[in-house]
């Protein structure tokens, strides 16, 4: 480095401007340097004691300091320049080994990362996102991020080319499950998450990260379609059970006594409710897995509802609940079954929560290009601090899980996922004691 | 003469159920374990109507309606199908091969079986 000799030359400077300041101190305060030192010395030394010897010491011990601030100014006046570029190239090669480091972390990240541009080219892949897109830096150059997201659903294809859009707009995108074509064609599913920004320079550029979920999904697949044949198979036991109970319970085999029937009733709605609980399962599994394609026609909207209360019939008359019908004549184009899961959980739902002799409604009509369906109850209603989970798998709500045991907390979960494949939105309001009422809007 | 049913079904208990239930309606009633059997007793015993259970060890209820339809009787055999299975897809398949109707087991209950074969059979 060429500080080096320069504070070399700054230190002799330094220490020369010392001594001869030091030289001049003495000169003017000490005794003049005759011929005869060693005399001059003892006379010196014989008069250390007087007051004027010990002056001169002190003049002379201060002096001799300020010799040395100066010396020492001088010194570090002459190296400024010098040790301010020693610090700069210090701080230089932190900083450089700093962006090298940053460098190393984003090419060898196990997270595929890709720098896009404005327009989403590629334009710095680490390795992980040449592994995933299956190429080398070349193969990429030139390709807009989104030109990798595929889908195979209508749907979600709409989804897809607002993506771009999003981005345009500045709005980062968060853990989103994409599609990827890779460039030898097969499919990989990622979770997207892209994060714009501005270069110093104005421009806009993102960072996406492309996690690799793939093996994840497919667990996940596995595992419903584990539940989707574990439902089927439970059926066959359970058909074979209701069959022979209602060939003991019919009169062919003789009849039987209040109590013996009694027992057999109670065996009855317990199959029964094993029977739903699976039904609830394949629903849900079903949804999942995505095996329920909505099979759209014309439904009378007063005769669906209908039905689905007389499902309802007996707990409503049990508990001397009032059903009050609000249904214009609409005829909505959707998937029964769907339709059937939504609305039929939601009914039953209410009659299941609504305390006796009080009161149910249903309501249904045109708002705009869609349907309104509404459910009001007056029953328990949700706690405030539970109603975010509302919708989630195998979630009750406290207060419901004591008074009321009987429940899977699938019904929501399926009410959800139904509304959704059929395009439509749900949504409710609540109050804890008063009751809750759902609204599903469906476009048509 | 009564009307013969043939019932093919790999669940004992509940070939017995049906059975009896169809029995007591005056029906004789012939049983298949499997798909193998029952195509057998099918053109054997040439009954009026054929209960068939989809999923079944040998030959399916799929394969069994393949292969009955080749036949010159079995192209006309009257055939119900009863599964445990209710996706769309399996079921209109099943009605395109030339299945009559399609029973999901555990949405009916026996009498109401028994109404709907006797509406069938006339």
């Amino acid at each position: 480095m060429d500080g080096k000799p320069r504070y070399v030359r700054a230190l002799f400077i330094a220490t020369f401007i010392f001594v001869l300041l030091v030289g001049v101190l003495y000169f003017f305060l000490g005794q003049p340097l005759g011929e005869d030192y060693l005399e001059k010395f003892q006379i010196l030394l014989l008069s250390l004691g007087s007051p004027e010897a010990l002056s001169r010491i002190y003049l002379m011990s201060v002096g001799t300091l300020v010799a040395l601030l100066i010396s020492v100014g001088v010194f570090f006046a002459a190296t400024t320049k010098d040790r301010a570029n020693l610090l700069a190239v210090k701080l230089l090669g932190d900083v450089l080994s700093s962006r090298e480091l940053l460098l190393t972390l984003y090419r060898n990240s196990p997270t595929p990362y890709v720098l896009i541009s404005g327009k989403g080219i590629i334009t710095f892949p680490n390795e992980a996102a040449l592994r995933l897109l299956g190429g080398e830096a070349h193969d990429l150059e030139g390709k807009s991020v989104f030109d990798f997201f595929v889908t195979d659903t209508e749907e979600h294809q709409k989804h897809l080319d607002l993506v771009p859009v999003r981005f345009d707009r500045g709005v980062p995108i968060k853990d989103e499950e994409m599609l990827i074509k890779r460039l030898d064609g097969t499919l990989r599913w990622v979770s997207l998450s892209l994060f714009p920004f501005k270069t110093p320079g104005g421009n806009r550029n993102g960072l996406a990260a492309l996690v690799d979920i793939t093996k994840p999904k497919e667990i996940d697949r596995a595992k419903t379609e584990f539940v989707s044949l574990a439902s089927h198979q439970l059926r066959t036991p359970i058909a074979a059970l209701q069959w022979h109970l209602e060939i003991l319970t019919s009169p062919r085999l003789g009849s039987l006594n209040p109590d013996q029937q009694k027992e057999l009733a109670t065996i009855a709605t317990g199959i029964s409710r094993l029977n739903a609980l699976i039904g609830d399962f394949l629903n849900v599994s079903r949804l999942e897995l995505g095996t329920l394609i909505a099979n759209k026609k014309s439904i009378d909207m007063q005769l669906f509802i209908d039905k689905l209360v007389d499902e309802q019939i007996q707990p409503i008359r049990a508990k001397e609940l009032t059903v009050i019908k609000d249904v214009k004549t609409i005829s909505l184009i959707s998937d029964e079954r769907l339709l059937a899961m939504a609305l039929g959980n939601l009914i039953s739902n209410a009659v299941k929560y609504t305390r006796p002799k009080d009161r149910i409604s249903i309501t249904v009509k045109n708002v705009g290009r869609s349907i309104e369906i509404s459910i009001a109850d007056t029953g328990l209603g949700i706690p405030s601090g539970e109603q975010d989970k509302l919708f989630t798998k195998l979630f009750r709500a406290s207060n419901v899980r004591e008074e009321i045991p009987d429940g899977t907390g699938l019904g929501l979960y399926v009410v959800k996922m139904a509304v959704g494949v059929l395009g439509g939105t749900v949504s409710y309001v609540s109050q804890e004691g008063l009751g809750t009422t759902f609204t599903i809007i469906l476009p048509q | 003469m009564a009307k013969k049913i043939l019932i093919v079904d790999d669940e004992a208990d509940l070939r017995s159920a049906l059975g009896s239930a169809l029995k007591a309606e005056g029906y004789t009633v012939v049983e298949a374990v499997d798909g193998e059997e029952g195509l057998a007793m099918a053109v054997k015993e040439k009954p009026d109507l054929i209960l068939l259970d989809l999923i079944m060890p040998k030959l399916d209820g799929f394969g069994m309606m393949e292969q009955l339809r080749e036949d010159s009787w079995g192209k006309d055999a009257k055939v119900v199908l009863l599964s445990v299975l209710e996706d769309v897809d399996t079921i209109s398949k099943v009605l395109n091969r030339g299945g009559y109707d399609y029973i999901v087991k555990t949405d009916w209950k026996l009498a109401e079986i028994v109404d709907k074969i006797k509406t069938k059979l006339g």
